[in-house]
């Protein structure tokens, strides 16, 4: 629902505020603007998506898969109690997150959010397990920011990785308080629902 | 460089598992394809309105609106806006922490505290939005509130940190 009220409000108050200002002819242009911007950021991950796609299902076939989930095991069981089938396709898409490979952990991520949403269907009570693993991922742990690298070197920074570490406490203060305030959101909504 | 080696480890653990790489490359590229296709009309919706935002000059007079409680939380004004902007696009971030870097120098204690919010930190609404596009379910109930929390978080440590 959130998202359904973002947009409409986002888009209602622009369009008001591009009247009341005078601005309102280089609308039109602006929204194709827009889903142009979409197609053109949509090719690019796609490439992603078809590599790491590909590598993925070989990485099955593998195995590799299950000693990860295997290591990652204590921290989601505590996380997501309700993952299942889920928790290697999970485990996955956290440590791609965390090699700072974004890219190729998004498909993994839907594809985990698809076999949670079927879980949901049987165990209502999943939707937390998905609402956490939005939130491990929209404030992905991460160990190397290189964009951020390239641009300060560019910039002619005398020292670049200065902001390593200082990037890596960020990283990890907000994930943790993130993830925290999951953890209480779920169990206040469960107490809620024990008292109905 | 990291990357080069995973895969070529996992490469090689395949051939050394004498696994039909070729045909499982092709179905795992099959549901990518799959997947970018179902993530583009979410795309569209999302940066038209945020395409909407910027050109009607409200992105600009929301920054102006919050910048006071940004600085009042030790965040130099140059700032706020990448705040602002970090959650709802990546494109836009980056190219205003470029001009943070040119205009204050990228050792200043602005720049700094710029790159450390931009490495720190996700395109929020544009990740929620992606994963949504997988599911069923509608409602994000509590996840975007709780990361928007946690972003702040690592706001207020990176001005502690400089």
């Amino acid at each position: 629902m959130f998202l359904q009220w973002l947009w409409i409000s986002m888009m209602i108050i622009s369009l008001l505020y591009a009247l009341v200002t005078g601005n309102g002819s280089s609308m039109l242009q602006a929204a194709l603007q827009g889903s142009a911007d979409a197609i053109s950021l949509t090719l690019q991950l796609g490439a992603g998506y078809l590599f790491f796609c590909g590598m993925m299902e070989i990485v099955r076939g593998t195995g590799l898969q299950h000693g990860i989930s295997r290591m990652l095991q204590p921290l989601l069981s505590r996380l997501m109690p309700g993952i299942g089938a889920a928790a290697e396709t999970v485990a996955m898409n956290l440590s791609m997150n965390v090699l700072g490979l974004g890219n190729a952990a998004t498909p993994v991520g839907m594809e985990a959010m698809q076999l949670l949403d079927e879980e949901c269907k049987r165990n209502p009570s999943v939707k937390h397990d998905m609402y956490m693993l939005l939130i491990l991922n929209a404030t992905s742990l991460q160990l190397l920011p290189t964009t951020v690298l390239t641009l300060r070197t560019a910039a002619g920074s005398a020292d670049p990785n200065v902001i390593l570490l200082p990037t890596l406490a960020c990283t990890a203060l907000s994930t943790a308080v993130g993830a925290g305030l999951g953890m209480c959101m779920r169990k206040k909504e469960e107490r809620k629902q024990r008292w109905l | 460089m990291a990357v080069t080696i995973v895969i070529l480890g996992i490469l090689s653990a395949a051939a050394w598992k004498r696994l039909p790489a070729y045909d499982l490359f092709i179905n795992g590229a099959k549901q990518g394809l799959h997947t970018a296709l179902q993530v583009l009309p979410n795309l569209a919706a999302m940066l038209c309105a945020i395409s909407l935002m910027q050109a009607s000059g409200l992105m600009s007079a929301l920054c102006a609106l919050c910048a006071p409680a940004l600085e009042w939380m030790g965040l130099p004004s140059g700032v706020a806006p990448l705040v602002l902007l970090r959650p709802m696009s990546g494109s836009a971030s980056l190219a205003m922490l470029e001009r943070l870097l040119d205009q204050f120098g990228p050792d200043s204690r602005t720049g700094l505290i710029a790159s450390t919010l931009m490495g720190s930190s996700e395109t929020i609404f544009y990740t929620v939005c992606v994963y949504m596009s997988a599911v069923s379910v509608k409602g994000t109930g509590y996840a975007i509130p709780c990361s928007l929390v946690g972003a702040l978080a690592g706001v207020w440590l990176s001005t502690r940190l400089f």
